[in-house]
């Protein structure tokens, strides 16, 4: 067991006990008639604004603020820790005021969007592995364009070796499409097939006009195509694994200033 | 795996993902600038290299990791000959990501300031300060007032609102504009300072540390867990089955009745008697008004319970106010009688007797004999027309003994010409000195002086009234020697009037004074003579500061300001045909057992309200439990017990201002 | 007829004409030598005209650095040149370490002062450092150069080497750093001959030979053997002994990463030279003192890894000790060279006279353990093997399974480089693991051969493989030498963001970068500290556990 499993076993067992602790707390608190909002409030936000700063640890990596892998472990404990603090201190799933109902639905928005997140980051790397190709994300351009590239040059030899453009033609109509850009994003991200099909469905529909030097550069075309389809696919999931963020970071920034004003009002008119 | 020669050193540059742009080509998926965006996103790249000037030839000076010197070299002008037109550049998504964290932060911030300005009544304001929807019925309320009505910091300019959110807000306190309570609003149950409780109960407790609002429109706003209560109960009760203590042992009969009515004889005999088949009730119901009940259940009164076979018995019940006693002597000025009364027959037929014997004497002309025959016989005939004792009453009002007729002979002699000659008036003077001159004409009421006259004339003449008309149909009248009151009916106030007199009458130092006062009292409240019949039903009792008293009302149940049952609720579930007497398991009885070994009657006999015998047995817990336990019905403390004393509104919230 | 090597259809010294060639015959240490031994494809004056050079050294001019790397040894034809005894000079006199570790503060304002573009430099700095010719890129020329020689021959105890003085030559025989500095005092001219040449001449002539091998053997044979631990008991005599009856071979191409690299990019796997082959008798005891060596066994048609030996380790000794004890064995496993292996061979009548006596238990096999493991469990060490990582001492090793692209750690990277990033996050990948394009700070560090400037080196603290930046030219050797591809050349600009280009050549100037594990950054390198996953780690290969992920 390394030391970043050995963390997150000990801060399950630690936000377990806190969330019990506060369970109870609230509880107690309540039918002794006091405030326990007071306290959840204060230690829900004071969660809120930690969680953040593994957003700050990822901008201060210059300095030796502890491993990351350690602030993750934290964060993702601590982020299921704060819905059940959240809980706690709503004593409710859906609040009745209109603020709070957008305070709640971004805070759950927020959760889901990171458990979501930490769900495909743990699916996702195992699959890419699977592919057998590793690609850097930023270079994904310019190996498409390369293969781009490659496959027009075979379309060219062959119709310049064998006189046929049957090949060159069904480039232009089906196969540019492919080569084009990265396809099939949804099927890729969600483990489907369409890509594999839609290559075989594409092979099967020409070959039947190909002759045997022609269907030589077909052969060629479909490893591409094949090759192609790997790149989609760690484009789909590489995508994936950076867009949720898109949602869970402003969404976050969004909880923060809505808690703000939360936090004020509630200081305002209640205590 | 990719060509792992793509990666070679010399040509494979270091990627940047620091970077906030990234190339617009390959944003468009195709083949990226070596060269790449600047930080302020502008495209970098138009010119491969810049060539160099070596003598008066221009040399190509790209680097080795764009592919070294190019072909075409540059141009005569010294330009690069690799030109790509510029392209634009994109955002890197995690600088995206950045501009909408911060997008997001700023709009949630706007969106709460342009809240605070919208709409001129601040509706926009309360929309993002509302933690819900009020109770529907404090909604009612505050909608004139608004929020303010209790937050007094919302109707502040900005500045100070945002400082009421470093003061302590008291909110309770706003509560009390409009709900009263008996006792202190803030401390436990409203009772004040109680020093066998423990501290807790001199705490404050502000009304929204159990009364939430603001958690929608049907909201139960007065629900109150039981292990709210729990936390101040020493005696933890975990539910009511479970470990409620039972009720008292006298529960609910700790009190005894006002009106001493015993349900076993009634029950058990009277209502069975054949006679009575058609008058007698069938159902607890006929007597006690239980559908509309709550906690007190009052039987239906005297008219429709028990007059049909109790109204008879009234009018025999009577009161004797004054008695013609043998006297020792007369001091009345008979001829003062006689004027006042003119004579009476007696004394005429004498007059007539003496005009004849004189007129005989003078017939005879033995006229020294008549003087003598006359004077002489009046002087010694006096012989008194009663022989009996003067009514208790009189004797008490004119404290005088009972039985010395040397004592009382004069004073009543007095009362009976003071009689003569005012009427009622001087009776009603003398009682007036007792209970007060409203008292005195309550408890004369009725009595007209004409008869008060008449009957002293007579008295004072030493003769029986004899009354000229039938005495039977109620009220003040005279017979014989005594003038009397008979009741007209139930609930007469001459009656009650006067046992409360009797009941009230202050011992007096005097010894004979005291015994006839508790010989009077001893006649107006003795259940077996006279108007003390009423005592019968109606329960005496001793109390601290006046000797003795009458409850003439239904005496509502103990005050239990806590606790709550309602009668009427049960009443449907236990037996909504109708209560059958016959059934004693069922109905009523249910719950009301009656316990016909108790001796009920003996609970009267002391005058002590504070010894009981009920007709019924005790309730205890199993009764409850039976339905009131785990998993059946409700069983909650909030069932039973409520928390504040008598509740209320001021009328300032209901007067339209 | 063979051919002439190989190696010399790129000689040493281009400019080596046949004049110098016969100059050179006449001085008294080659004509001492005996010109016939030689073969006739490799004769000595051909050794002569493409394996040396002769260099020119300004007064001044340090020649070689203590703790560099050298591949070629100096002789001294005219000049005086001196050898830096005690103390050593300071490391900035030398041309390394001119930055200083930063504190906290220092480390966390790169947060603010690092640029948002690439490969800023204050050139404002290179100034300071001695420099002599620094951009033109030549090699022969640019010299790190001392400027007050008085004040160093006045503070440091000093040696002359004079003309015909041999140095450097067991740095470039035996794979082991310099041990001293040594620069011209006066104008110099030194004959510098590259390893090949000299491993020829060794090996021809006798006088070469006793010479080499004595001083070896005086000065580096006997405390190498002291510190081994089968030796360690010895007394000084028998010592003595033991390392007059030693052999010293070497095995592999000295610049092995050359032929490796290309041979990497190819495709194809190098050549390992056989040491001891399975089933031949053991005649001695196999001491690795540098490089690496593969125990392997016969496996159906190929040769199955067992382990591998680096510096320190031993072969042979478990047959050795059977043989002694249980009767005869032939050696059961197959000892090759990885790239450049020195080997020392302990004759085993020495080995059963000195050290057997000493042996009280009977010790254990030390191959057993590794012959009862999978092939599956045993694919990653061959993989390593065969990609040369175990060269690597802090090698990033990404596991794939784990890792989600994110590139914190380059961006980890750039922030404490200035903005700019120092590995690319790609590499060779077996399974879910991969090597990325980062230094490995190796055992063995064949990018720092050749530096002319000794701008990368070890760092003293640290043991890692750093560039200094003030000194480094852009000659790219370094990075040409590395076989993992792990220094890349940057052209950098100035504090404006302007390209900088050399005045004369108007060619833009770079620098050799690569990974420096962070080391003027407080808190290790940043990479390993950014990984939110656990995906990255700095790994030594030659540790038992480096795929399990228990040790770091």
């Amino acid at each position: 067991m390394n030391a970043v499993t050995t963390r997150y076993i000990i801060l399950w067992v630690f936000s377990a006990a806190f969330i019990a602790a506060f369970a109870t707390y609230s509880s107690i608190s309540n039918i002794n008639l006091g405030q326990p909002e007071f306290i959840t409030g204060y230690v829900l936000f004071g969660l809120m604004l930690g969680l953040a700063t593994f957003n700050a640890r990822k901008k201060l990596s210059m300095v030796p603020f502890g491993r990351s892998a350690y602030w993750l472990a934290v964060h993702v404990v601590g982020g299921i820790a704060a819905l059940g603090l959240f809980f706690i201190h709503t004593g409710n799933v859906w609040p009745t005021g209109a603020y709070e109902q957008a305070l709640a639905i971004v805070f759950y928005l927020v959760t889901i969007s990171g458990i979501f997140g930490y769900i495909i980051q743990k699916i996702y790397p195992k699959r890419l592995v699977q592919t057998e190709l590793e690609i850097i994300y930023e270079r994904i351009p310019a190996e498409l364009s390369e293969l781009r590239e490659k496959s027009e040059s075979i379309t060219i030899a062959c119709t310049e070796n064998t006189g046929s453009d049957t090949l060159a033609r069904h480039y232009m109509e089906s196969l540019r499409w492919y080569f084009q850009r990265p396809r099939f994003f949804l099927s890729h991200a969600l483990g489907g097939a369409a890509a594999e099909h839609w290559i075989n469905q594409s092979y099967q529909t020409v070959s039947r006009y190909l002759s045997e030097a022609e269907r030589e550069y077909l052969n060629n075309l479909n490893d591409l195509a094949k090759y192609k389809s790997k790149i989609d696919f760690h484009f789909a999931c590489q995508s994936m694994m950076k867009y949720w963020l898109l949602a869970h970071v402003p969404l976050a920034a969004a909880v923060l200033a809505l808690i703000f004003w939360h936090v004020i009002v509630v200081n305002v008119y209640a205590l | 795996m990719m060509d792992p020669n793509k990666f070679r050193h010399d040509i494979s540059r270091y990627e940047r993902p620091n970077r906030k742009f990234r190339c617009g080509r390959a944003a468009e998926w195709g083949k990226p600038c070596e060269f790449g965006p600047d930080n302020s996103g502008k495209c970098g790249g138009i010119y491969e290299c810049q060539p160099a000037q070596v003598g008066d030839r221009f040399e190509c000076r790209r680097s080795t990791l764009f592919g070294g010197p190019c072909d075409n070299g540059p141009g005569s002008d010294g330009k690069c000959s690799q030109h790509q037109p510029p392209c634009r550049p994109r955002r890197s998504i995690r600088s995206l990501r950045g501009l909408m964290a911060i997008s997001a932060f700023a709009i949630v911030i706007s969106v709460i300031a342009l809240m605070l300005t919208l709409g001129s009544d601040g509706s926009g304001h309360n929309v993002i300060s509302s933690a819900g929807p009020l109770t529907d019925g404090h909604a009612n309320f505050t909608s004139s007032s608004g929020c303010v009505a209790c937050h007094e910091p919302h109707a502040k300019d900005a500045g100070e609102w945002f400082l009421a959110a470093f003061e302590e807000n008291n909110i309770s306190k706003n509560c009390l504009n409009c709900h009263t309570f008996v006792g202190e609003p803030f401390l436990a149950h409203n009772i004040s300072s109680n020093a066998n409780k423990t501290n807790t109960h001199s705490n404050n407790f502000s009304c929204i540390a159990c009364h939430s609002e603001h958690k929608g429109e049907d909201f139960d706003i007065t629900a109150i867990s039981d292990a709210k209560c729990n936390t101040c109960h020493e005696r933890e009760i975990s539910s009511f089955a479970n470990n409620h203590p039972n009720f008292a042992d006298d529960f609910p009969h700790d009190q005894r009745t006002a009106i001493r009515f015993d349900h076993s004889s009634h029950i058990t005999q009277h209502f069975k008697d054949q006679r009575l088949e058609d008058i007698a009730p069938t159902n607890c119901t006929s007597c006690h008004e239980v559908s509309d009940a709550v906690q007190s259940v009052k039987p239906v009164g005297y008219q429709t319970a028990c007059a049909s076979c109790h109204n008879d018995a009234i009018p025999r019940r009577e009161l004797v106010l004054l008695r013609l006693p043998e006297f020792d002597d007369n001091f009345i000025d008979l001829d003062f009688v006689s004027e006042t009364c003119g004579p009476t027959l007696e004394a005429w037929e004498e007059i007539q007797d003496n005009i004849a014997t004189v007129r005989e004497a003078i017939e005879a002309e033995e006229l020294d004999m008549l003087d003598e025959e006359i004077l002489i016989g009046d002087e010694e005939e006096y012989e008194p027309v009663s022989f009996d004792e003067p009514a208790a009453i009189s004797s008490y009002l004119l404290r005088t003994p009972i039985d010395d007729s040397s004592e009382y002979t004069e004073p009543l002699q007095t009362l009976i010409v003071g009689l003569l000659e005012d009427g009622s008036e001087v009776l009603e003077e003398t009682i007036a000195e007792a209970v007060g001159a409203e008292g005195a004409k309550k408890m004369l009421s009725g009595l007209s002086p004409t008869l008060t006259r008449e009957v002293a004339c007579a008295w004072a003449s030493n003769e029986e009234y004899e009354s000229p008309s039938d005495p039977n149909y109620g009220g003040w009248y005279a017979e014989g020697v005594e003038l009397k009151y008979k009741p007209i009916g139930h609930g007469d106030p001459v009656v009650r009037a006067w046992i409360n007199f009797g009941a009230l009458s202050v011992l007096d130092d005097d010894e004979d004074v005291e015994e006839s006062g508790e010989f009077m009292r001893d006649e107006l409240l003795n259940p077996k003579e006279g108007f003390g019949a009423c005592t019968k039903c109606h329960s005496v009792s001793k109390t601290e500061t006046n000797p003795l008293h009458v409850q003439w009302n239904f005496n509502n149940s103990k005050s239990r300001p806590h606790t709550f049952y309602s009668h009427g609720a049960h009443l449907n579930i236990l037996n909504p045909s109708g209560i059958n007497l016959a059934d004693p398991e069922a109905g009523c009885q249910t719950c009301h057992k009656l316990n016909v070994q108790a001796n009920y009657g003996a609970s009267f006999s002391d005058n002590n309200p504070h010894i009981f015998e009920s007709n019924f047995d005790s309730i205890d817990k199993e009764t409850c439990t039976q339905c009131h336990n785990e998993g059946q019905v409700r069983q909650d403390c909030q069932l039973c017990h409520l928390y504040h004393n008598e509740t209320g509104f001021n009328l300032r919230v209901t007067n339209n201002d | 007829m063979m051919a002439r090597p190989q190696r010399w259809e790129a000689p040493f010294g281009p400019e080596m004409t046949e004049t110098e060639v016969e100059k050179l015959l006449n001085l008294p240490e080659f004509r001492a030598i005996d010109s016939e031994s030689f073969p006739k494809h490799t004769p000595l004056s051909g050794i002569l005209e493409n394996d040396t050079r002769i260099m020119k050294y300004k007064s001044g001019d340090i020649v070689v650095r203590e703790g560099d790397y050298g591949n070629s040894a100096f002789l001294v034809i005219s000049g005086k040149v001196r050898v830096v005894i005690n103390p050593s000079l300071p490391r900035s006199m030398i041309g390394r370490e001119s930055t200083k570790k930063r504190n906290f503060i220092e480390a966390l304002s790169q947060l603010w002062t690092n640029s948002s573009e690439p490969e800023l430099r204050d050139t404002s700095r290179y100034g300071s450092q001695a420099l002599r010719d620094p951009d033109s890129g030549d090699l022969t020329s640019s010299h790190v150069f001392i400027q007050d020689i008085p004040a160093v021959l006045n503070s440091h105890q000093t040696a002359e080497l004079e003309s015909g003085a041999l140095f450097g030559e067991l740095a470039a025989l035996g794979r082991v750093p310099r041990t001293a500095s040594i620069f011209a005092e006066n104008d110099a001219e030194l004959l510098e001959i590259r390893w090949q040449g000299l491993r020829e001449i060794r090996k021809y002539d006798t006088e070469w030979r006793r010479k080499i091998d004595e001083r070896y053997r005086e000065n580096a044979l006997k405390v190498h053997l002291k510190e081994t631990p089968l030796f360690s008991d010895l007394e000084p005599e028998e010592l003595e002994e033991v390392a007059n009856s030693t052999l010293f071979e070497t095995f592999g191409s000295f610049d092995w990463n050359v032929s490796y690299k290309r041979m990497r990019e190819q495709g194809k796997s190098a050549e390992e030279p056989i040491i001891a082959k399975q089933g031949n008798y053991p005649d001695g005891l196999l001491m690795v003192r540098a490089g690496f060596a593969r125990v392997s066994i016969k496996m159906g048609t190929g040769q199955r890894t067992l382990t591998y030996l680096g510096a320190g380790d031993y072969f042979g000794f478990d047959e050795l000790w059977a043989n002694k004890t249980t009767g005869e064995q032939s050696l059961q496993t197959s000892l090759s060279a990885l790239g450049y292996v020195d080997i020392l061979r302990v004759p085993a009548p020495i080995i059963e006279k000195y050290v057997f006596p000493k042996i009280k238990d009977n010790p254990k096999p030390l191959l057993t353990p590794s012959l009862s493991k999978s092939m599956e469990a045993d694919a990653p060490m061959e993989w390593a093997l065969d990609q040369r990582f175990i060269n690597g001492t802090m090698a990033m090793l990404i596991d794939l399974e784990r890792c989600v692209r994110c590139d914190d750690c380059v961006r980890a990277c750039a922030s404490t480089h200035g903005g700019n990033p120092r590995f690319i996050r790609h590499g060779r990948t077996f399974d879910n693991w991969m090597v990325t394009n980062a230094c490995m700070h190796c055992e063995d560090p064949v990018c720092m051969i050749g530096c002319p400037t000794g701008a990368i080196h070890r760092s003293l603290d640290s043991g890692a493989v750093v560039i200094n930046d003030d000194t480094c030219i852009g000659c790219g050797t370094c990075a040409n030498s590395c076989p993992y591809n792990n220094i890349r050349l940057v052209e950098i600009r100035d504090l404006k963001g302007q390209p900088l280009r050399d005045p004369g050549t108007q060619k833009p100037i770079s620098k050799a970068t690569k990974c420096d594990l962070c080391s003027n950054n407080p808190g290790g390198p940043a990479c390993v500290r950014a990984c939110p996953h656990d995906a990255l780690r700095r790994v030594n290969f030659q540790g038992e556990e480096t795929f399990t992920g228990v040790k770091v």
